[in-house]
């Protein structure tokens, strides 16, 4: 209730300003396919610094003092477009771009004088447009952007060929993953070797590292919000891919010509086939694929309503023969209403479904045994952009969360004659109100600053435990539905300041705190599809993060190069971790295994970006230091975290040698992370068992790693003769692509794991160290029309 | 179980395209402890304490026996059982007529090498096999075979049923020797789930075959015993998928390593089908 009051208190001072003022907003489409481009940049040419950016609805609103004005529209590898427009009353200018010509012939983009980075206050922030990624080479050809992202600075891989990322120190929980809204709680396919993300049914993704806005909560260490294509508004268009790994057809068409459109776009993997292929006679019966089912529908229902539905489905399945089954996957649907209440406030409101659960199946028929857990939510949020003047623009809104925690579901078929108590559910819920401001002073400094409230509460049915030292249960506590367990409540300020120097470069500054009130549970080193989330409950503390973050940036040639450097310092409260020897798995006493400490994480980031021209590409070079101090482990003393590393490096250089040959190459490299290996070793029930002196306190090797690429691409054009029988160019209809390219090109052996164990020969100690993945080549044709 | 065998089956689709390589890495040499291994059962004989120490990790696997220490286990009656060294063997200590009590309190109290370490530990009931067999599992019956399909039907399995009291809180553990000689496998259950139901499984990873002997015993033991054998089993490794690894969570005081126990146990015999 007191932001709310505090908002208006800052909407009323603010009406104070404005007089005589009138606005022009409108939404920004590409002209091929109609979908809304996000982040197209207006700006006067008579006021120089005043200017507007598009939401993720491809929707702008400036307002300015009566009078002419020069507007030009201008988005990366777009042509410019310039309008006259006079300003005596409010304006409504709906634009389409069109893609630069030269993009077609000489397949390079148009550099233009964005400058973009330098002017918001945004920092700690990476973008990826889907359609830039598409030649970087990946594992087994599959566009992956997760793995993408960890090529950047201070995003750092969860291990080899795996989807999970770490950001400035934060575990790999700590990442509120958002698929049109919608979080999607485990975000990858075959133990982390894929993500969830089909490329072909995305537009657009952006990672938050350091202070995200006030809009966003829940997570810790970063927001990773991705979109997905509208779907073309203009004309039936198909695309698809056939690959080692998986195949993948995405079809879009209008529902009524610019008014509406959808996409539904499937992605298949046959790992199945590839156990046949196996030596082991054992494997025949078995079966293991998985699949993703994008789909969307958009629909203008008058110039000022528009309806989105979206979805995403996506399970892996094992099976062997009927009698041993294992799925699991995310399910997520969006149902998105956007309102133009006026040409200064737009409005948003959203329902959101989404759940993630796997299933054990052992036996069949009566006989069957069946092991699930499963999290689902029902979410709401309406979110508002007030473009108050051209120095202000406020967001605000609220969000609701119903969340459901099914640890473990038990089922015994009825002829096996016994029973099972399930492991009992949890419910919360989730809410929160936040009010943010984009406040420009002068042309030359710009402030971010929002406040986010969110309160957890922990409802009932359900029983509590109070432990003892042991973990041994000392009192139950019962509560009836809906009946208050505990609430937790925080208050997340978010700042951001950005100076800009003069026109090449700008320092940045940024704090912010945030809440985590659902933690995954797992023991494991690796990520797995049996992790479960837990909610805050009495003995689970919500996750408290305080990040502070300064930045310099700076771009080169004409905007075309861009440069920054950004340092941080994190502290962590309440950090999760387990007691030696933690039974997770199945087990209703899990918050009694459970630890709990602080961290902190301290880093110095460099990016130096090349974004157009025929050779494109980044250098990222990350200096960083995790640590945690936990009661209990490592007799109490600090520790590195195991995403703790010390050097991470990548280097992604993509090079157009002409319309039809592409060239892409990369490189990483990072100090191996903590890990504990024995110091000891004595002897047990005849047994040799390893004995450890500190947690993390050793390295795994240096890593490092180089794929190439090669796309070549069928003919793009085509000539024929127009009604004057003169020869023109036109771009062709079918378009094809075939993309090769080698993982680890020159077989370097990093190591997966290291096992220690006895040698059967020599009776001694030896470390065996498994590599995955030595050189992969891999080849994938892809097509549209 | 059922989870790491499911896994297995997807990493061993992986690892067709992965290699293993015997590499150096240099380890830190902890400093030697003792490791006590103290055992003590309700049948007479079937009781020791092993007392030996810890080594670097890359020296052989003949571990130093302590001689000499003072070995007593105290009921919770105040009776004293002196633990003597045995003649024959260095580092184990012996009380043929000690036998565990039900529902017992036992405290040890070791002095080796100027050390004094102690552990307590609490004996509950004695429990009974309903059925304990080992054939093919074609001759199994169906209901207790599920998901067993991974395996060839002619392999030979050792299958077993015991029933637990309705009261949660029972740890259990299973010992096998096939022909005389020591399983090496941990076969370990709690009651957390099925309480009062019963319990039945198969002892995955025993190797056996048609006329093998086995003897198996079916012992119960308190929750720190049963920390101490799930966390050996989980913990101790450093394989891809494991757990962040670390001591098994010990019962012993003065950073000793090792176990003390106190178990009630039915034991039997069968000849595999």
């Amino acid at each position: 209730m007191k932001i709310t009051l505090l908002a208006f208190t800052l909407l009323l001072s603010l009406h104070l300003f404005s007089q005589n003022n009138y606005t022009i907003s409108g939404n920004i489409k590409d002209s091929e396919t109609g979908e809304d481009i996000i982040g197209a940049q207006i700006t006067i040419k008579e006021m120089e610094g005043k200017g507007a950016i598009t939401n993720v609805y491809g929707f702008y609103s400036l307002t300015l003092p009566e009078g002419k004005y020069t507007v030009n529209y201008r988005f990366i590898g777009y042509k410019t477009t310039t309008i006259k427009v006079e300003l005596n009353q409010n304006i409504r200018k709906d634009l389409e771009l069109g893609v630069s010509a030269e993009m077609l012939n000489t397949v390079e983009v148009t550099a233009e004088k964005l400058g973009e980075n330098l002017k918001t206050t945004e920092m700690g922030v990476d973008k990826i447009n889907v359609k830039d990624i598409e030649s970087i080479p990946v594992l087994f050809g599959e566009k992956d952007i997760l793995k993408t992202m960890q090529l950047l600075p201070g995003v750092k891989s969860a291990g080899e060929g795996n989807s999970g990322f770490y950001v400035r120190g934060g575990g790999s929980d700590q990442n509120l993953i958002l698929l049109d809204e919608a979080p999607v709680y485990n975000a990858s396919h075959l133990l982390g070797f894929f993500s969830v993300f089909n490329s072909d049914a995305l537009k657009d993704v952006k990672l938050y590292k350091g202070a995200a806005p006030a809009e966003f909560g829940g997570r810790l260490s970063s927001v990773m919000d991705i979109k997905m294509k509208e779907g073309n508004s203009k004309k039936l268009a198909a695309s698809g891919g056939i690959g080692l790994i998986s195949s993948r057809l995405t079809l879009e068409a209008p529902i009524v010509k610019d008014k509406g459109s959808f996409i539904i776009s499937g992605r298949r993997t046959y790992v199945d086939q590839f156990l046949r292929f196996s030596n082991n006679d054992r494997l025949d019966g078995a079966g293991l694929f998985f699949y993703d089912l994008n789909a969307k529908a958009n629909y203008r229902i008058s110039n000022k309503d528009r309806i989105f539905i979206s979805g995403y489905l996506g399970r892996d399945q094992f099976k062997f023969g009927e009698q041993l089954s294992f799925d699991w996957g995310n399910l997520t649907s969006t149902v998105r209403w956007n309102h133009i209440y006026s040409p200064k406030l737009f409005g948003n409101a959203t329902f959101i479904f989404s759940k993630y659960n796997y299933v054990i199946g052992i036996g069949e028929g009566n006989g069957k045994i069946e092991l699930g857990s499963q999290i689902q939510d029902f979410n709401f949020k309406k979110d508002f952009d007030y473009y108050l003047n051209s120095n202000h623009t406020l967001k605000f809104g609220a969000n609701i969360i119903h969340h459901t925690f099914e640890p473990g579901d038990i089922n015994i078929g009825e002829d096996l004659g016994f029973t099972i108590d399930d492991i009992p559910v949890k419910h919360s819920v989730e809410s929160a109100l936040y009010v943010s401001d984009d406040h420009k002073i002068g042309k030359r400094l710009n402030l971010t600053y929002g406040l986010r409230y969110s309160n957890f509460t922990q409802i009932g049915p359900g029983e509590t435990y109070a432990f003892d030292e042991e973990g041994n249960v000392t009192e139950t506590t019962t509560y009836q539905t809906n009946e208050k367990v505990v609430a937790y409540n925080g208050l997340s300020p978010r700042f951001g300041v950005n100076l800009i120097l003069n026109e090449k470069s700008s320092l940045k500054a940024g704090y912010s705190r945030t809440y985590q009130y659902m933690h995954l549970i797992s023991n494991s080193t690796s990520a797995t599809p049996t992790d479960i989330w837990l909610p805050s409950s009495n003995i689970i503390k919500p996750q408290v993060a305080d990040q502070v973050s300064l930045g310099y940036f700076r771009n080169f040639r004409k905007n075309t190069i861009e440069f920054s450097a950004e340092t941080y310092y994190k502290s962590f409260q309440n950090v999760i971790d387990y007691r030696d020897g933690a039974e997770v798995t199945l087990n209703p006493n899990v918050e009694a295994e459970l630890l709990f400490g602080i961290g902190r994480a301290y880093g110095l980031e460099l990016l130096l970006k090349k974004k157009t021209g025929k050779f494109t590409g980044w250098v990222s070079y990350t200096l960083s230091k995790t640590e945690n101090q936990i009661e209990g482990i490592n007799n109490g003393d600090w520790f590195s975290a195991k995403q703790d590393r010390t050097h991470d490096i990548s280097v992604v250089l993509m090079y157009n040698l002409n319309e039809r040959l592409n060239f892409s190459g990369s490189w990483v490299y990072y100090t191996g992370n903590a890990v504990t290996f024995p110091s000891g070793k004595y002897e047990i029930d005849g047994q040799v068992i390893n004995q450890y002196t500190e947690r993390n306190g050793y390295r795994m090797p240096n890593y490092h790693r180089m794929d190439l690429g090669i796309t070549l691409y069928n003919k793009k054009t085509k000539i024929v003769k127009d009604i004057d029988n003169k020869s023109v160019t036109v771009k062709k209809k079918f378009q094809s692509n075939w993309n090769f390219s080698v993982y680890n090109v020159y077989g370097r052996e990093n190591a997966y794991s290291i096992t220690f164990g006895t040698n059967a020969e020599t009776g001694l100690t030896e470390a065996t160290k498994l590599a995955l993945f030595k050189i992969i080549p891999s080849i994938t044709y892809n097509f549209n029309f | 179980m059922k989870k790491v065998f499911t896994f297995l089956l997807i990493i061993t689709a992986f690892l067709q395209i992965s290699c293993e390589e015997v590499i150096d890495i240099p380890l830190n040499d902890a400093a030697q402890k003792i490791v006590v291994e103290a055992f003590t059962s309700n049948i007479e004989g079937r009781s020791y304490v092993k007392l030996t120490k810890s080594s670097t990790v890359y020296t052989n696997n003949n571990f130093e026996k302590i001689s000499g220490a003072s070995v007593i286990i105290t009921d919770q009656n105040g009776i004293n059982s002196v633990f003597l060294e045995d003649s024959t063997e260095k580092g184990l200590y012996l009380f043929p007529s000690f036998k565990v009590e039900n529902n017992m309190t036992y405290d040890l109290k070791i002095n080796a090498d100027g050390e004094e370490i102690t552990g307590t530990a609490t004996s509950s009931f004695t429990p009974s096999l309903d059925l304990i067999m080992g054939a093919p599992i074609s001759l199994l019956p169906d209901t207790l075979t599920q998901g067993l399909e991974f395996f060839d039907p002619s392999t030979r399995l050792i299958l077993y049923l015991f029933s637990d009291p309705i009261p949660t809180g029972d740890n259990y553990r299973i010992i096998a020797y096939i022909n005389g000689e020591k399983d090496n496998n941990y076969y370990i259950t709690n009651d957390l789930i099925g309480s009062g139901e019963q319990f039945g499984g198969v002892l995955f990873g025993a190797d056996v075959d048609s006329a093998d002997v086995v003897h198996v015993e079916l012992l119960t033991m308190d929750n720190a015993n049963y920390d101490y054998f799930y966390s050996l089993v989980n913990n101790t490794g450093t394989g891809p998928f494991a757990a962040t690894p670390s001591n098994p969570v010990s019962n012993l005081t003065n950073n000793a390593l090792g176990y003390f126990g106190a178990y009630l146990m039915d034991t039997t015999s069968f000849v595999v089908f």
